[in-house]
């Protein structure tokens, strides 16, 4: 069983990181190792020709600035948002939850492709145009569904036990609120804060309606991607997926499985 | 219900209600609606008769299928091996949860360099010299529908690891001790204690991952241009292409009810109590 | 619960007052919007337009939109009540749905002055259905990039006529067991852009799909694609470069935005180009490219109009030629191009002497349709050309005789 499953689990890392170490090693690669009938595998040359002609150009740091600010604003937004309306979800009898919770799925069926535009049409005409606030806004409302779920069913598994407890020990309801309920439930509160921050990361369409000049980062790598150039491609999208890493690499104590297990269970 | 909870629901209903269900009423309003007013069938029907249509719905479904079981059967593998606690458990678990939030248009481009003709995979095949030309990984249709749904498992198969992992670790171990002490094999206590206690994690992977299944864009997109036309494609080309809102919007209902109907499908057969208690 | 609220009416306070509204500062700001890769907008936004804010006194807001998502911007600007683009450049396959969504205006040709420099054909070319649109600013034509290496290799010449296609297209795949010549055949604007010109160079009517000249282009292609390279399924602008860059094909017709990034960038100094081949009847090239327009509730309608002349002006077109190598608009443009350029740059040329408009149908889209499924069924799934295109020649009829 022991090895089997070591090379089973090596042979998947691989896969998994594999792709990556690719689009990292094109984006140092001189044009002569990736431009060719034989790719290299192994990077021989090294250059940060790319990467210098990416940064300075200029074109790509005001998009990483506006996504990684809307993309935290939507996390904290959601969050907000949703966690009362989870935390009571988790309070109403079943039958009633099942039916919300079952409706919240619902709305995040349909493609986005149909349904940004009447979306886009009303924060253009709040004039949102171009700004953080709009892409805020239109992402909230694809991200809100997930995060209410998520949280709702956190909330559920924190037992009531807990919280009347806490309530005899001379809590009051606040104090119960903020010491015991919200302390236990950091876990799922990480896991959907990172749910809803990859969302609007990486959001595509909403951001196509609702940008003129001032391009998110999906849209720069779009650019890039359209335009052919490989190198440029692969540097933008590596700058675009380091921040994720360290997220997800931050959060990984959350992420450590268990803090989903209530959410499962 | 009382009044304080109506209290905490209403911000959120209101907005989404505001903001999701009106444009998805409006949208399926659009599906049925003609352009002089009233009532028609008529763009479904003229969809219908589109050669690529009836193809994108059994793309969708195939590649979805595939997919789900592609990642279900990784995921497995995966999170049952790392609750095994093996040798290298931690780094392991970071190296496989990598993708997870690989951005899909990140991913689409990367997947491009792995499937192309001249594509990193190919590369590998050459030297080892499993193959002699290059493979056209998209050139069937059946090697395409393949092909795309190992892509797309690439970047969520970490999520279905991560759902079915929190699962196993529910799993309480006196059980096992239990059953080990009455003499089971492995494979009788995976058959009888896992799979069982699994279930509603396999449920919820499976609805999470499902209804984004379905909705898979990009990666067709860009592996195959339009060789390979599913539904979410063939909105979208109607609609940004051709320009016409009315079949866009009766072929993104189709979806919809596509999924409705596998998502109530499945919620009948593993019964509902379990999805959301 | 009061702390959530509380904390929820800041956020969305702090939400409302979040920086990035469009910047009103400065008394005329005009927004100009085109598509164009990074080394093009260095020029644009160095050379072409400062002299012109000086001039005007405003500032111009050059902005990079692609063109399929021009029309559907614009769309949700218009629904919005709020129109801010005053100026775009767009390309001239994708004009039809802006006039018929009634997005553009229609211009006076008095007001409009064109300069008597301007080449007569590409003027008239902003005409649709009798009142103009658009004005001429890039002319673009496809040429064919070949990999001089590859072909030296095999003794090939690049070829001049469909035989020559048909014959060097055999030896590649036949030698090397994958075919090397490729047709941009993902459907859409790309086909449709090369099959209009192979039609013509046939002498067949595009948008009749009975037309002996046509049935013959089809079959022909159907004689070449086993022959094509499989990146022909999923090539298009892009994805012809990559394909060109890493020798999985070794001639592809494109439009020479390619020649600065295969040559200059990826180094690839085996990649020539020349106008192309001609097929039973004539040489023909479909001329592209990008023209301005003025959106339909333009904010300084005036100012976008003293742009126009700008950028169509002698002085602006010969920057754009000598330091882009693309094709000018006026007879007078005459500018030393740098010297890496030249050859590709008569190689445009010599394809725009072989220029002809796409007809401008109100039926575009479904067009594109049509010929996508056409290529899609007789090229990739082999049905039988006879079988194929008489049910899709009696639908372009339909369409012929609904919009008359």
């Amino acid at each position: 069983m022991r090895a089997p499953t070591s090379s089973m689990l090596a042979l998947l890392a691989f896969w998994a990181v594999g792709p990556l170490y690719l689009m990292l090693k094109v984006s140092v690669s001189p044009p002569g190792e990736v431009m060719t009938a034989r790719p290299t595998l192994l990077p021989h040359g090294l250059t940060l020709e790319h990467w210098r002609r990416l940064l300075e150009a200029g074109q790509v740091l005001p998009p990483l600035g506006k996504s990684l600010l809307t993309a935290g604003l939507v996390a904290a937004a959601a969050l907000l948002l949703a966690a009362p309306a989870a935390y009571n979800l988790a309070r109403l009898p079943s039958r009633w939850r099942y039916g919300i919770l079952l409706g919240l799925f619902l709305v995040r069926m349909l493609p986005e492709v149909s349904i940004a535009l009447p979306v886009a049409v009303v924060f253009l005409r709040w004039g949102l145009m171009d700004s953080v606030t709009g892409l805020v806004l239109a992402h909230l409302t694809l991200v809100l569904p997930v995060v209410a779920w998520v949280l709702t069913t956190t909330f559920l598994a924190i037992p009531r036990e807990v919280e009347e407890a806490a309530a005899l020990d001379g809590c009051s309801a606040w104090q119960t609120l903020w010491r015991v309920t919200l302390r236990l439930a950091v876990p799922g509160l990480a896991v959907a804060g990172l749910l809803a921050w990859l969302f609007s990361w990486e959001e595509f369409l909403l951001a196509t309606y609702l940008t003129l000049g001032a391009k998110t980062m999906p849209l720069q790598v779009y650019y890039y991607l359209y335009q052919g150039n490989w190198f440029l491609t692969a540097a933008a999208a590596t700058l675009m997926t380091a921040p994720v890493l360290l997220l997800t690499g931050l959060l990984q104590r959350h992420l450590r499985a268990t803090s989903l297990a209530g959410a499962v269970r | 219900m009382r009044p304080r909870e109506l209290v905490g629901l209403l911000p959120l209903a209101l907005y989404l209600a505001g903001f999701t269900v009106v444009p998805v009423a409006s949208t399926l309003a659009l599906s049925v609606s003609a352009p002089g007013g009233g009532i028609t069938l008529d763009h479904f029907r003229r969809i219908a008769g589109h050669y690529q249509f009836g193809e994108a719905v059994v793309n969708t479904v195939a590649v979805a299928g595939i997919g789900l079981a592609l990642e279900l059967l990784l995921g497995l593998a995966a999170a049952l091996a790392l609750i095994g606690r093996p040798a290298g458990r931690k780094i392991f678990q970071v190296l496989l949860l990598v993708p997870l939030g690989v951005p899909t248009i990140v991913a689409a481009a990367v997947m491009r360099t792995v499937f192309g003709t001249v594509g990193y995979l190919n590369e590998i095949l050459l030297r080892l010299g499993a193959i002699r030309t290059p493979v056209d990984w998209v050139g069937t249709r059946g090697l395409a529908l393949f092909t795309v749904a190992v892509a797309d498992a690439w970047k969520v198969t970490p999520l279905v690891m991560l759902i079915l992992l929190a699962g196993l670790q529910a799993i309480p171990g006196e059980l096992y001790e239990a059953a080990r002490t009455d003499g089971a094999s492995r494979w009788q206590q995976f058959a009888a204690i896992t799979l069982p206690l699994l279930k509603p994690a396999l449920t919820m992977a499976l609805i999470v991952r499902g209804v984004d299944a379905f909705r898979i864009f990009a990666l067709p997109l860009a592996l195959t241009g339009r060789g390979l036309p599913v539904l979410s494609t063939y909105a979208y080309v109607e609609y940004l292409e051709y320009g016409n809102p009315h079949t866009s919007a009766a072929s993104s209902a189709i979806l919809l009810i596509m999924i409705l109907l596998a998502v109530g499908t499945y919620l009948k057969l593993a019964g509902p109590e379990e999805v959301l208690r | 619960m009061r702390v959530e609220w509380g904390s929820l009416v800041w956020l969305l306070v702090g939400l409302l007052m979040a920086p990035g509204a469009p910047a009103a500062a400065g008394s005329q700001t005009l927004t100009l919007t085109m598509r164009l890769a990074e080394g093009e907008w260095r020029v644009i936004r160095q050379e072409v337009l400062p002299p012109f804010e000086q001039a005007c006194g405003c500032r111009v807001r050059a902005i990079d939109v692609p063109p399929e998502a021009l029309a559907q911007r614009l769309k949700a600007m218009r629904a919005a009540g709020r129109a801010e683009v005053d100026l775009f450049a767009q390309d001239n396959m994708r004009l039809q749905e802006l006039v018929e969504a009634g997005l553009v205006q229609p211009l006076d040709e008095v007001e409009v002055r064109m300069d008597p420099a301007v080449l007569p054909t590409l003027a008239a070319a902003g005409v649709m259905g009798g009142r103009r649109y658009f004005l001429p600013f890039r002319p673009n034509v496809q040429i064919v990039y070949y990999n001089a290496k590859k072909f030296d290799a095999h003794g090939l010449a690049p070829p001049r006529t469909w035989e020559e296609l048909l014959r060097v297209a055999k030896v590649f795949k036949d030698t090397e067991g994958v075919g090397r010549v490729l047709f941009q055949a993902v459907g859409g604007a790309p086909t449709t852009t090369q099959l209009y010109e192979w039609i013509v160079s046939a002498g067949g009517d595009p948008f009749d799909f009975a037309h002996p000249g046509t049935v013959a282009t089809f079959r022909f292609l159907q004689k070449l694609a086993p022959y094509l390279s499989p990146d022909s399924r999923r090539a298009k602008w892009d994805t012809t470069n990559d394909a060109l860059a890493q020798e999985s094909a070794y001639l592809a017709q494109n439009w020479p935005f390619g020649i600065p990034l295969l040559i200059r960038d990826y180094g690839k100094r085996e990649i020539r180009t020349y106008s192309g081949w001609a097929g039973p009847v004539r040489e023909a090239h479909v001329i592209g490219g990008d023209v301005l327009g003025i959106p339909v509730g333009a904010p300084h309608r005036d100012l976008a109009l003293l742009l126009t002349r700008h950028l169509q002006s002698r002085g602006v077109q010969e920057i754009l030629a000598s330091r882009l190598g693309w094709p000018t608009i006026r007879a007078d443009a005459t500018a030393a191009v740098e010297p890496w350029l030249r050859p590709h740059v008569a190689a445009v040329q010599e394809a725009m002497r072989h220029g002809v408009f796409r007809a401008n149908v109100p039926y575009w889209a479904e067009y594109e349709r049509i010929a996508s499924e056409a290529v899609e069924r007789i090229l990739w799934r082999n049905e039988a050309a006879d079988a194929v295109l008489p049910p899709l020649a009696e639908r372009l009829a339909a369409l012929r005789r609904d919009r008359r």
